[in-house]
């Protein structure tokens, strides 16, 4: 029996715009994760689901509700939860071996080394001197799972990551992700708003309703590795999945 | 291909035709000085300001005075760079500290650097720091300025993954996002400041403190244009190489970018 990392209970978040009116971004969300879980948070552009990962990461704080990662409760934003962001962010004066080792730097102690195992993690051991205005998008994207990995976090948190990169990339870092998820058994919490994504990567998949900011259904994907996109049992999943969206209703 | 793409011409084209038009400029001058028609009181000859140029390196004049207005220079630049650098990043940090500096920064402001002249020679003299505070006024509104916009401007996305890695302190980020996401806006300021702060330092001389400046106006007196122009040459050519190597360091350190 696994236990449980990562536990949201409860939990809202209310935005106050300029005017003074109210926005609920999530509501009532509660959520367990397992130790060594790939959970997918599914869900439209605006559904609050990159609210709920900033939350968990620390950069937010709920309006109610708690977080808790190992029974105890979040404080803030720390180096046990690593994420990695749609749009890189990487630190542009910073070298691709430098972006990795901020974390080690912040931490105090030796870091090239393992920075080096990190890029070698992402495939990207011979680009450590490059700066990142000379990378590509998947090798930025990269460079920002091989950033957040430095620090070895329990739980590593992605924004849809692989957002903005072209098809084929996306099925290289896909394949890329589950490979390092095997081999460092981390949990991750993977938030996308592509189905096809959500069903090719994830253990469990959480269906956040648009605009609504909670979730209403959770799929289990059972699966045996590797997935294949186009077999019958990908695209039950698939569209099991889309008509619990709701996306599916004349069928 | 390099070269104007409008004449056609190539790169070689090109310096041959800058250093004919140089040479050309140079020669009718000296011949309009030759014809007499301009006594030398009023224009020197390039040849005549060569000579004196020649003549006041060799008697220790240009390297002695040269050396009193590079030190004006250096430490009005030092004080005003470095006070200006720390305030603006206070002040982008700081809303409460914005709040109450930045309307005396603007009431004070648009006093001109040389406007101080009577107050810098009554609170310090005719001295070295009379003319460094001249100096290091300009370039302090200069680097505050910029660096203030350059933090107020600078992708504030790129603390929250710092925060994420672990990076908690103030100063932890002011260290190792801030600067350097607002140096690029930080050394234009000083650049910026490199040039103001040698005008500022011919003219605060000729308020009677031993420099370049004073020295071309003592020359002014007695006529000898051709002393003038002399120094004059030497500001540009100081200046020139100033220029020069700040843009070096500045491509080196944003080569980033």
């Amino acid at each position: 029996m696994r236990s449980t990392k990562l536990e949201v209970r409860e939990l809202s978040k209310v935005f106050r715009t300029v005017e003074g009116r109210e926005i609920l971004a999530l509501k009532d969300i509660n959520l367990e994760v397992l130790d060594g879980e790939l959970l997918c948070i599914l869900g439209s552009s605006g559904c609050g689901k990159s609210t709920l990962l900033r939350i968990v990461a620390g950069l937010e704080q709920p309006s109610a509700g708690d977080v808790l990662i190992n029974g105890r409760p979040l404080t803030g934003p720390g180096p046990d939860r690593g994420m990695v962001f749609q749009e890189h962010l990487l630190f542009p004066w910073r070298t691709v071996r430098q972006n990795v080792e901020y974390g080690l730097e912040v931490k105090g102690g030796p870091k090239t080394a393992r920075a080096q195992e990190c890029l070698s993690m992402v495939g990207l051991e011979n680009s450590s001197e490059q700066y990142p205005k000379e990378l590509s998008g998947g090798m930025k994207q990269r460079v920002g799972i091989a950033r957040a990995l430095a620090n070895d976090p329990a739980i590593l948190l992605m924004d849809e990551p692989f957002a903005s990169v072209d098809a084929q990339t996306r099925s290289d870092l896909q394949a890329m992700l589950l490979t390092i998820w095997w081999g460092t058994r981390k949990t991750i919490l993977f938030v996308t708003h592509s189905v096809e994504e959500a069903v090719y990567l994830a253990d469990r998949v959480i269906l956040m309703g648009s605009g609504s900011g909670h979730i209403i259904d959770t799929v289990s994907v059972d699966l045996p590795r590797p997935r294949y996109r186009v077999s019958p049992e990908f695209n039950d999943v698939r569209r099991d999945i889309l008509k619990r969206l709701g996306f599916l209703t004349g069928e | 291909m390099k070269g104007n793409p409008v004449l056609g011409i190539s790169r070689l084209g090109r310096t041959v035709v800058q250093c004919t038009s140089v040479a050309g400029f140079l020669g009718l001058w000296e011949g309009l000085v030759w014809l007499g028609l301009f006594p030398p009181y009023l224009l020197p000859a390039p040849t005549a300001v060569a000579t004196t140029f020649v003549d006041q390196i060799g008697n220790g004049n240009i390297p002695r005075l040269l050396g009193y207005s590079l030190r004006h220079y250096a430490l009005g630049l030092i004080w005003g760079v470095s006070l200006g650098v720390l305030l603006g990043l206070c002040m982008a940090w700081s809303r409460q500290l914005e709040l109450v500096l930045d309307p005396i920064i603007a009431l004070l402001r648009p006093i001109p650097p040389l406007a101080w002249i009577p107050f810098a020679i009554i609170w310090f003299g005719i001295t070295t720091q009379a003319a460094a505070f001249l100096i290091s006024l300009g370039a302090f509104y200069i680097t505050l300025y910029s660096t203030y916009g350059g933090v107020k401007g600078i992708d504030w996305r790129l603390v929250d993954v710092a925060r994420t890695l672990g990076d908690q302190s103030n100063w932890g980020i002011i260290r190792r996002i801030v600067i350097p996401a607002a140096l690029p806006a930080i050394l234009t300021g000083i650049r910026t400041s490199l040039g103001q702060g040698w005008m500022t330092v011919v003219a605060a001389e000729m308020f009677g403190i031993q420099g370049i400046g004073l020295k071309m106006l003592e020359a002014a007196g007695l006529l000898s244009m051709d002393v003038v122009m002399a120094y004059m040459a030497v500001i540009g050519l100081v200046y020139f190489g100033i220029d020069h190597t700040f843009r070096t360091v500045e491509d080196r350190l944003l080569r980033w970018r």
